[in-house]
């Protein structure tokens, strides 16, 4: 049963954080003072200046900038792109779904490999394994991804000739990319269930269950490990913000055709429309991602209940 | 306080009664060995101008890419020269100091800042509390090296600039922390006596509750430090950190992408900086949170 007050108030929270997206993403050109001369090559002309000023509409008051923008905004409009002289969001919306897939792979991937070894450091706890297991997790959160990333191109594309160094189009160039981003979060997520699996294996129905003389295995993966998922369920959710920040660089590495590569190009060009743009989709999915990973929490887990 | 280190995915939760207690020793000792790479850094970057055998940025392209051992007209090249015939190991050691000083100053901006906010909203009732935590909700909603990228990119890239983003931007963690100690302690006893005994707010925040949130506020911070080392070095990477020709890790590395085939150690060198540095901080911060936090047995 799902507490629909609770669906409500996660709901209006996530409006109120979208709202305040808006409000960031509207805010951060004009940190510098003045957002038209980031947007031009420094010999920039004081008429080309005052062009783009009065059709950006630069030149009314802040409070009318900001109920135009959120206007434009509910309506999709992030204004037109300086570079491609098209409107920004279906830019953006067009990479979305490169992005998507590498950031889904490196998830599935990292989620994949870090079970098994969290159960297994888990169960067995401070043994070689169990030290290979945090040793190899450690080493995953202090390797950069542009690091296992040239790594990953040295080896398989340059030495061994078995996946592309950059690009996209095929499975095969999925692999390398995917493996660098997921690489990142193998760490959190293993410690997370190796931690979920220890409090579980400590329970009275995992005593009981070794006491009806099930084997062992069952007693791990069909008992311990089916409950300390839901956790890991949410984590996962979450480590879904760092791993598309860190697709910001993977892109890069692999000149994979992503929302992360249109970024750091625009930052570039100082196409700053298309720079807000995807910021904020970027922003939004993460958002609403955890607000579905958390409503789910909720229906899976009848005992979770939020004040 | 365990349940806000955790929601970043730092922590993990205490296994009531599971196993045996874990023997510290070794543990203890990488720590040791790790904390002691982390000084030899710190006072090899802060002599980084004597120890350099050659100048960071003095170009001589009759010594382009050499490998490591090299031995030159001016001197031997250690660790090779790069494209530039720029000697890899000076510029390694001068990257330190840019690495640290950034990684060091933006954690001593971002804890104080986060700790004081967490601390003073959450003391002061809900309204405010509120306020910040939607705020902090926010701000996470964009992943960090984005949230970085992008305000570096306004403001314009300078070591100046990055530390304060990255110290701004790092103060969610440690307010979160700070909150969740104050809504846990405030109702305790030792507050209440010392309330009853006509302690202000000021006075019961600054010596009651803080003494309690320093600990934890060390270990994530001693993480977060490794966070902001990787996420500077991303940055020189994307070519919009510290720019060229100042000597950064990331940069360097991003320079050696093309010569991969050819000149090895123009990535290799960056990267195993990059790795031990990072790895030490991560080491040390395992080693604290054993160490300070017994109560947490991971």
């Amino acid at each position: 049963m799902v507490s629909w007050r609770y669906v409500a108030r996660r709901v209006a929270q996530t409006a109120l954080i979208l709202v305040g997206v808006t409000l960031a993403v509207f805010w951060v050109v004009r940190l510098s003072g003045d957002p038209v001369l980031l947007m031009l090559p420094a010999d920039a002309s004081q008429q080309d200046i005052q062009r783009l000023r009065v059709s950006l509409g630069f030149d009314r008051p802040v409070h009318v900038q900001l109920w135009r923008f959120m206007e434009r905004v509910t309506a999709g409009d992030f204004g037109t792109s300086l570079r491609f002289q098209e409107p920004a969001l279906p830019l953006v919306l067009e990479r979305l779904p490169s992005t998507v897939l590498l950031a889904l792979t490196a998830l599935s991937l990292s989620t994949v490999v870090a079970i098994p070894l969290g159960v297994t450091s888990a169960v067995r706890r401070d043994s070689v394994w169990d030290r290979a297991a945090m040793g190899l997790a450690l080493l995953g959160q202090s390797m950069p991804i542009f690091c296992t990333g040239i790594m990953l191109i040295t080896v398989f594309s340059v030495a061994l000739d078995l996946f592309p160094s950059s690009g996209s189009g095929t499975l095969g160039h999925l692999v390398l990319p995917a493996t660098a981003l997921g690489f990142f979060s193998i760490g959190r997520v293993t410690r997370l269930v190796r931690s979920g699996m220890l409090e579980v294996l400590g329970q009275d129905y995992v005593r009981t269950a070794r006491a009806k003389g099930l084997a062992e295995w069952s007693v791990v993966y069909r008992h311990a490990l089916r409950n300390c998922l839901l956790p890991v369920v949410t984590i996962v959710g979450l480590e879904l913000g760092s791993t598309l920040g860190g697709a910001v660089v993977t892109e890069m590495v692999f000149a994979w055709p992503g929302v992360g590569r249109l970024i750091v190009s625009a930052i570039f060009a100082r196409d700053y429309p298309l720079v807000q743009a995807a910021v904020f989709v970027v922003a939004t999915m993460f958002v609403l991602v955890n607000l579905a990973v958390d409503l789910l929490y909720a229906v899976v887990d009848p005992r979770v209940r939020y004040g | 306080m365990r349940s806000s280190i955790r929601a970043y995915g730092m922590g993990e939760p205490a296994a009531p009664g599971v196993g045996r207690p874990r023997t510290p020793a070794r543990r203890n000792r990488i720590g040791r060995v790790a904390a002691g790479v982390l000084l030899a850094e710190i006072v090899v970057a802060l002599l980084a101008p004597t120890l350099a055998p050659h100048d960071a940025l003095e170009q001589d392209t009759t010594w382009r890419l050499k490998p490591p051992l090299t031995v030159a007209a001016a001197g031997r090249f250690i660790l090779g020269s790069d494209q530039l015939g720029r000697d890899v190991l000076s510029r390694i050691l001068h990257g330190a100091r840019i690495s640290l000083l950034i990684g060091i100053s933006a954690v001593a901006i971002a804890a104080p800042l986060g700790v004081a906010v967490g601390l003073f909203a959450s003391y002061h009732g809900r309204a405010l509390d509120d306020v910040v935590m939607r705020i902090a909700d926010v701000q996470l909603a964009f992943p960090f090296i984005l949230l970085a990228v992008t305000v570096v990119a306004v403001l314009g890239p300078s070591v100046r600039n990055l530390i304060i983003v990255l110290g701004i931007a790092g103060w969610v963690p440690y307010a979160r922390l700070a909150r969740s100690e104050v809504l846990t302690l405030r109702g305790r006893e030792f507050v209440e006596a010392a309330r009853a005994l006509g302690a202000g707010d000021v006075r019961i925040i600054t010596r009651h509750i803080l003494p309690n949130v320093l600990t934890s506020v060390v270990v994530v911070g001693t993480f977060a430090l490794a966070n902001t080392i990787i996420v500077e070095s991303s940055l020189s990477f994307l070519g919009l950190g510290v720019q060229p020709p100042n000597p950064t890790w990331g940069g360097m590395l991003s320079d050696g992408r093309e010569y991969v085939t050819t000149a090895w150690w123009l990535w290799v060198c960056p990267g195993a900086a990059i790795l031990t540095t990072v790895l030490a901080v991560n080491f040390v911060g395992d080693w604290l949170r054993d160490a300070l936090d017994p109560r947490a047995p991971w």
